[in-house]
């Protein structure tokens, strides 16, 4: 970070101090931009971080957003000395607040990536237009036909997943109302927070105990099972899609490539068996090789035995005729 | 009627210190480059297409003589067992006297798709094992399996039960269908065939999106929110920098051995109901006569407490050994208090087999 950036930084925390005090005092101040600090981060992340530490830099900035926003709502609400909001009041404002920060990640979740986005709007009558690639443009007004008839099925799949999301987002409601109440019943019936931190703790420990709750029914389960399914579906049009695009231009398209690369580990493991079975071939030959010279060294041995048998026999038998003769 | 009782003096200094700390962090973070993992000095003793097999030396006053292979998951990446020397299992356990072979699996690619069951662990497990003993000129080593990896021994250890000594299965599931288990209950709908058939591999950035969904607040608000806080000084920020770069690199899984894990165990349990097999070969726990160590942790909420001391009665060890761990699924490794006490716990417990 450059002198620059860290005074522009500085500046901005100065500014945004002197408002939180007008806050405080129930005075008029200007807020300071946001987008001075949101920028500043950004600038910073594309010249000086690394990828990992540009996106936690982002996050950061934005989630302060976030935490200030309400911060400066609450601010504002108990500086006015005989209206200071009740405590339902405090608690739905910040569960509002929440649900459009966990909303927003939420979609960021399930978003259609953006190859998605490209097929669908490839749904229209309109061409794509794919900066780059001309000669696709071409290719897909070739193959309108093979176009139209996927049309049905994406079409069908779009609904499915829609309505799934639908209901997922109910569900996401369902939570977010629970966590509310059960939050308002923990403040209710003792619970004071010590700090704005203390606060979100309690929102997040509610949350999660809510969301679990609900993780483990057969309702959100097979929402989920719905939302995935219908998200992998479409990927799969996608795929297929180019696939057949990739075929008409000459290409080699990955279903292809995948009969390659099955054909390929069955080879391989076929040779894997095959070279197994001669290792344990080999084995056995050596073992058997290994026996038939221990046979035929132990055979020699008895020969030789008996060959020295035999010369000793017919050496004391030669000497009992001499002895006879004599 | 009750109020918030927060005063907006307060209000107005915790923001102040929130947004101080948020600007120290962002300094902090723009001069930091790069965080490194993988700690501890190894060397490359075997490798076989993607996977790389890692030798780390004892290091202790006494070496134990029996090596101890570590197979960890194909779901992330093994150097959570060695993120910086403060916090490294591996190195720990050099230090306590143990001679550790570790199998990195690398990253499998669009080529690997076909990869399943039988190719990982009657294949790349059996011969690294074989390397593992030719290289410490061992008969039989100690085999620790860890999540996944776990599961893996736990199959290899059936089908070969005279190359192991021992036995250590850490954070791994074994009964799939315990309650509470959210994420094999939420597996159990996913259409595999169809995300094979869409990505090839299943992609690894998806489980991780998988694994945060269990507990969408406190994984992404609450750890945010926590950010200036973590990332305002140097060392804490290294600290934390590291786990993110775990968290998120995530190699994807080779699509078909994917399958047959989510068939074999999530959906059909069979460990549990039996049946099992792994290529040709039949896998029955009760050919485990090898004492065991079975660790878990108290507050996973990956693989749940139940769903690994499930073991305890499906083996014929008998000297079968469970310790719990207080913390969560990666809290047991790079966690301060089970940093202290994992490594010795482990290197004892292999002492007593040599």
């Amino acid at each position: 970070m450059d002198d620059e950036q860290l005074k522009t930084l500085q500046d901005w925390l100065e500014t945004q101090k002197v408002y939180w005090q007008s806050l405080i005092n129930g005075e008029d101040a200007d807020a300071a931009d946001w987008n001075t600090l949101l920028d500043s981060c950004r600038k910073m992340a594309e010249q000086q971080l690394p990828p990992q530490n540009a996106e936690l830099a982002e996050a950061m900035a934005q989630q302060a957003k976030g935490f200030c926003k309400y911060g400066e709502l609450l601010l504002r609400s108990l500086s006015k000395e005989n209206d200071s909001p009740n405590l339902d009041e405090a608690v739905f404002e910040f569960s509002r607040h929440l649900q459009d920060q966990t909303g927003a990640a939420f979609i960021k979740q399930w978003q259609l990536p953006e190859q998605l986005s490209h097929f669908f709007s490839n749904l229209g009558i309109n061409i794509p237009s794919l900066p780059g690639f001309p000669f696709f443009e071409q290719g897909i007004r070739n193959s309108q036909d093979h176009f139209k008839t996927k049309l049905t099925e994406a079409e069908q799949t779009f609904r499915e997943f829609r309505d799934a999301l639908n209901d997922y987002v109910e569900i996401q409601k369902g939570i977010n109302h629970t966590t509310t109440h059960q939050l308002l019943t923990t403040l209710k019936a003792g619970e004071d927070p010590t700090s704005l931190e203390d606060l979100y703790r309690l929102w997040v420990d509610h949350y999660e105990k809510s969301y679990l709750e609900q993780l483990q029914t057969p309702g959100y389960q097979q929402t989920y099972s719905r939302l995935s399914n219908a998200s992998l579906t479409l990927q799969k049009l996608n795929h297929e899609y180019w696939e057949q695009e990739y075929r008409s231009f000459g290409l080699v398209p990955l279903k292809d490539y995948d009969q390659l690369l099955e054909r390929h580990h069955k080879l391989r493991k076929s040779l894997k068996v095959t070279s197994k079975k001669i290792s344990q071939l080999e084995q056995q030959l050596l073992a058997a090789t290994e026996h038939d010279r221990q046979q035929q060294a132990a055979m020699a041995t008895r020969l030789e035995n008996m060959e020295l048998k035999l010369s000793a026999l017919s050496g004391s038998t030669l000497s009992n005729n001499e002895s006879i003769g004599e | 009627m009750k109020r918030l009782k927060l005063k907006p003096a307060q209000i107005a200094q915790e923001l102040l210190e929130f947004n101080n700390k948020m600007l120290k962090s962002l300094e902090t973070l723009s001069q930091i480059d790069q965080v490194d993992v993988d700690c501890t000095p190894f060397e490359e003793i075997y490798q076989e297409d993607k996977l790389r097999l890692r030798f780390y030396p004892a290091t202790g006053a006494v070496v134990q003589k029996r090596p101890l292979l570590i197979v960890y998951a194909l779901v992330n990446r093994p150097y959570i067992l060695d993120l910086q020397p403060d916090r490294s299992l591996i190195k720990s356990l050099t230090e306590h006297g143990v001679p550790v072979y570790l199998i990195d699996w690398g990253y499998p690619d669009r080529a690997d798709r076909y990869l399943d069951l039988d190719d990982y662990i009657n294949g790349y497990i059996d011969n690294c094992v074989d390397k593992v003993l030719q290289h410490s000129q061992q008969t039989q080593l100690n085999l620790m399996g860890i999540c996944q990896g776990g599961t893996f021994s736990l199959c290899y250890t059936a089908i070969n039960p005279e190359k192991v000594n021992r036995l250590i299965t850490v954070v791994t599931p074994v009964d799939f269908h315990t309650d509470g288990n959210t994420l094999s209950q939420l597996a159990q709908g996913v259409d595999v065939d169809l995300a094979l058939q869409s990505y090839g591999n299943f992609p690894g950035h998806l489980l991780t999106q998988a694994y945060n969904s269990l507990m969408p607040a406190r994984l992404g608000l609450q750890k945010q929110l926590s950010l200036p806080m973590q990332l305002e000084h140097r060392n804490s920020a290294l600290n934390f920098l590291r786990m993110e770069r775990w968290i998120h690199d995530s190699p994807d899984l080779a699509g078909q051995a994917f399958k047959e894990f989510i068939d074999n165990f999530f959906t059909d349990n069979r460990f549990i109901n039996g049946d099992l097999s792994i290529g040709e070969e039949a896998v029955d726990l009760s050919r485990i006569k090898q004492p065991l160590l079975n660790l878990f942790a108290t507050k996973d909420h990956l693989v749940p407490p139940a769903a690994s001391k499930a073991l305890r009665t499906l083996t014929s060890s008998q000297d079968y050994n469970e310790h719990p761990f207080n913390g969560g699924h990666i809290g047991i490794f790079v966690g301060r208090r089970s940093h202290q006490q994992l490594p010795k716990l482990i290197a004892d417990w292999l002492m007593k087999g040599e």
